[in-house]
């Protein structure tokens, strides 16, 4: 029984195109991992290397995306480095091209700000992008934001389609919030 | 402080080296750049580089930059360090940037284009080269 429904379980990620899928703490430490993970997968199916940029640079947004926002976090010490937030962190590849999953749970005033964020970048062209990462390059970081403000640029920058996000309603009025970005 | 010892910090996985040379009075950093906390990594080198600015005014100072990616919050440290040595030169320094960038890379090279509009006082250079860091 125990190897058949972890049989299965394997063949769900697969069915869904998964490279690897973490769940659980995501640390810094986790993010160095991962993205050589990444990296040797790209480098296993010779990615092109513009495209190996491009997906390196979604992923450690996404991630470090989660290791900020996320609402479930424990810190080891005071230090910003050793904090462990909830999450999930997946990489697949699908019709050609790498995909980046990531998953945390936020507040609802959070999620419907963030919501908003991305309405508003879902409807910017390339150029449109780079200008509006410039400015923001530029402006002092908004508040409770790491410098990461602009991260959520950088990924639409990078992605090839509109970025994928959704939001689920759990507990206590909190959200889990969904990115997918495809390059 | 005099600033007349080299700075260097070594590179790792993911943050650059850094060196600064008093005595060609020149600025490298080279690498990736993601850092587990981007303002407590850059930090120190701006300060550092803003100590060396002040204590010791005079002649071309160059910064010569190689990155092979950086994330957005480094970007935005990088930024702040560029518009430092923007305001050195406005005060009388004479600076140089040169960014090198792999030319097949058109991340690195956009992101040179961009931080290059910022300069009015220094020198901003975009250079392709074979091989980064």
């Amino acid at each position: 029984m125990l190897a058949q429904d972890i049989y299965n379980f394997r063949e769900e990620l697969s069915t869904r195109n998964t490279l690897f899928a973490y769940s659980g703490m995501v640390s810094e430490n986790l993010l160095h991992s991962l993205g050589s993970a990444v990296k040797q997968q790209m480098e296993l199916k010779n990615a092109d290397g513009k495209v190996a940029r491009r997906v390196f640079s979604v992923f450690v947004e996404q991630v470090q995306n989660v290791i900020r926002y996320s609402d479930e976090k424990h810190w080891l010490s005071d230090t910003i480095t050793d904090r462990l937030s909830s999450g999930v962190v997946a990489f697949g590849h699908e019709n050609d091209r790498f995909f980046v999953i990531c998953g945390n749970p936020l507040p609802a005033a959070e999620a419907a700000k963030l919501s908003e964020r991305l309405q508003l970048i879902s409807t910017m062209d390339e150029d449109t992008l780079r200008k509006y990462y410039r400015t923001k390059l530029r402006e002092d970081p908004e508040e409770q934001s790491e410098g990461g403000s602009i991260g959520l640029l950088e990924i639409a920058r990078r992605a090839t389609e509109p970025l994928e996000f959704d939001f689920y309603d759990i507990d206590d009025g909190r959200k889990f919030f969904v990115l997918k970005a495809f390059v | 402080m005099t600033y007349d010892a080299p700075y260097t910090v070594e590179a790792t996985p993911r943050s650059p080296e850094i060196h600064l040379d008093p005595t060609s009075r020149t600025l490298g950093i080279s690498g990736e750049s993601y850092p587990e906390d981007a303002s407590a990594f850059y930090g120190p080198v701006f300060q550092e580089v803003k100590g060396f600015l002040n204590a010791r005014k005079g002649e071309l100072f160059t910064a010569n930059i190689r990155f092979v990616y950086f994330n957005s919050s480094s970007a935005k440290a990088i930024m702040n360090l560029f518009q430092m040595l923007e305001e050195a030169a406005e005060g009388g320094h004479s600076i140089v940037i040169n960014w090198y960038y792999d030319p097949d890379d058109d991340m690195m090279e956009e992101m040179g284009e961009d931080f290059a509009e910022d300069f009015e006082h220094a020198t901003f250079n975009l250079t392709p080269e074979g091989t980064v860091a």
